[in-house]
């Protein structure tokens, strides 16, 4: 892609999602898209630092939670208008990306993929013991009437989500030709190194998490107008941090395509198989996928792609 | 230009520094030699600030750097280069030029100009040939001369080199010490730490010897190498 012209596609792209809902009727394409975008929007976000820059967050579901609990709070209980809950959202797992990031990033090694995880479980307790947030009995939505053009709510959720999703890619493509992705893959080879060469390599990850921390949460802060009835334990359920750390792997990490290849290819089989074979077996798939992956094709799709592409040009 | 004082440090129960003081005049060569775990390269890296001292202070161009950042005493103007070569694998060898330039001469945006001048340098150290190959792909030798490529990138005024001529040919080496005689000539200080002992005493204006990470002697190359203490720690009694 060109730079000049990928605002051009940028817009084309976000006029065909926010469109498509408003000629093309079938709620339940929208049902299972919307799971997909989910996915692709959180693996792309998830690449952003564990990418390029090599930190492994296991706490993807942390920050979607996060996102998803605010704005459900801001919009069902406080009754502010929902177009101020979701940057709420994607606000609050922000903060909680500095938090962890304050706590762990100044360090190297596993500390930051340990504290993602043990962060999970603890924002679950809290929210299972707090009350206004439903505790373990959960929440339910009061759901707004959607605006027109759309139909109904799935629609305009498509359309929005798209559009972030769209947005993601679009800032990671931005990291990834920059100076911040150039640093952010210096500190990945070695951080040491990276340093002394003058990367200023704690702002440089602490960026990356709150930025991707801040996206997760945009796309949390969705998912209770989506779910309507919101209960901690599929909330911040870890299958979520799995599947995107799946999702990207498979796709290929450190490069923008990769988890929008890895997300929607393997949502898109997980949305097929819960319909076709059985609900119970959504984990499994990508189970199978990632044994199959690290054995066979340790570079992931993005990397048997160019590897293609390389033998096609020789 | 730079001062350490009373520096010291510990691993664990092993000392690998004590109380060293240690002076370097603006383009001033100063040869840091000792047998091996005498210390050299942890003094380095205090002085790079990859690793902290317990004790003392580092101060550069008459400001107290001992709690600055290792990537903030880069963009002051200190650079080095590390005893075992440490590329950016996903990088080819001008991307890893390239770094510095970005983050300590500050050249993000114009990319056509930064690689001209990356690649101006890899042909200074004699490596234009291999600017676009990976890392993985370069001899020891290659490997040492990207190291140096990447340290003059961020335009130094002080270069520590962590024996930067080890596994060279005498010829090799030679022009390797050329040109770091044109870097030093115009005002570059350097502090060489290297086993070649005839490259470090012909290159060197002033020798400082660690031996178990103490300071047993320092003075001209010739004073060094007659000294008793020295000629102990290298041979014994």
């Amino acid at each position: 892609m060109k730079r000049s012209r990928a605002p051009l596609y940028l817009v084309i792209l976000l006029s065909v999602g926010v469109a498509l809902p408003i000629f093309f009727k079938q709620p339940y394409f929208y049902f299972a898209s919307y799971i997909v975008l989910e996915y692709i929007a959180l693996s792309v976000a998830w690449n952003l630092l564990g990418g390029y820059g090599g930190y492994l967050n296991f706490g993807t579901s942390a920050f979607f939670g996060v996102g998803a609990y605010a704005s459900a709070y801001i919009f069902n209980s406080l009754r502010l208008p929902v177009i101020l809950a979701i940057p709420a959202g994607g606000a609050m797992a922000a903060l909680l990306g500095v938090l962890i990031g304050y706590s762990t990033l100044r360090l190297r090694g596993v500390y930051f993929a340990i504290a993602t995880l043990a962060a999970t479980t603890l924002v679950q307790s809290i929210v299972l013991n707090t009350p206004a947030l439903g505790s373990a009995v959960g929440l339910y939505i009061r759901l707004p009437p959607p605006p027109p053009p759309y139909g109904n709510l799935i629609e305009l959720l498509f359309a929005t989500l798209f559009g972030v999703t769209v947005v993601s890619i679009a800032l990671s493509y931005w990291v990834e030709n920059s100076w911040i992705g150039r640093g952010l893959m210096a500190l990945r080879d070695d951080e040491e190194a990276a340093e002394t060469m003058g990367v200023p390599t704690f702002r440089l990850k602490m960026f990356a998490n709150v930025l991707s921390g801040f996206l997760m949460g945009l796309v949390g802060a969705f998912y209770p107008l989506y779910i309507a009835y919101m209960e901690p334990y599929s909330t911040f359920d870890l299958g979520i941090s799995f599947n995107v750390f799946v999702m990207t792997l498979i796709g290929g990490t450190g490069t923008w395509q990769g988890p929008v290849i890895g997300g929607l290819i393997l949502g898109t089989i997980q949305q097929a198989a819960s319909v076709t074979i059985t609900s119970q077996y959504n984990l499994a798939v990508v189970a199978a996928a990632m044994l199959l992956f690290a054995v066979l094709a340790p570079g992931g799709l993005k990397g048997i792609f160019s590897k293609f592409i390389t033998s096609r040009a020789e | 230009m730079l001062e350490v004082q009373g520096v010291s440090k510990s691993f664990g129960g092993v000392k690998a520094l004590s109380n060293i003081e240690l002076r370097l005049e603006k383009d001033e060569r100063l040869g840091l030699i000792g047998p091996n775990g005498s210390g050299k390269t942890t003094l380095l890296s205090i002085i790079a600030g990859t690793i902290g001292s317990d004790r003392g202070r580092v101060s550069f161009k008459g400001r107290d750097i001992t709690s600055v950042s290792p990537h903030k005493r880069a963009k002051m103007g200190i650079g080095r280069t590390f005893q075992i070569p440490r590329p950016l694998t996903s990088m080819s060898v001008v991307d890893n030029v390239i770094i510095p330039l970005m983050f300590i001469r500050g050249l993000h945006r114009k990319e056509l100009e930064t690689k001209s001048v990356a690649m101006n340098i890899l042909s200074q150290v004699g490596l234009s040939t291999k600017a676009e190959a990976k890392p993985k792909e370069l001899t020891q030798l290659q490997l040492r001369k990207m190291e140096l490529a990447r340290a003059l990138a961020g335009e130094p005024e002080l270069l520590l080199l962590d024996e930067v001529l080890a596994g060279l040919t005498s010829g090799e080496a030679d022009e390797v010490l050329d040109l770091l005689r044109v870097l030093n000539n115009d005002g570059i200080g350097i502090i060489m730490v290297e086993h070649i002992m005839r490259a470090v005493m012909t290159f060197s204006q002033r020798i400082v010897v660690l031996d178990f990470g103490v300071k047993i002697a320092e003075g001209s190359p010739s004073e060094v190498s007659t000294n008793p203490e020295v000629l102990k720690a290298y041979i014994g009694e």
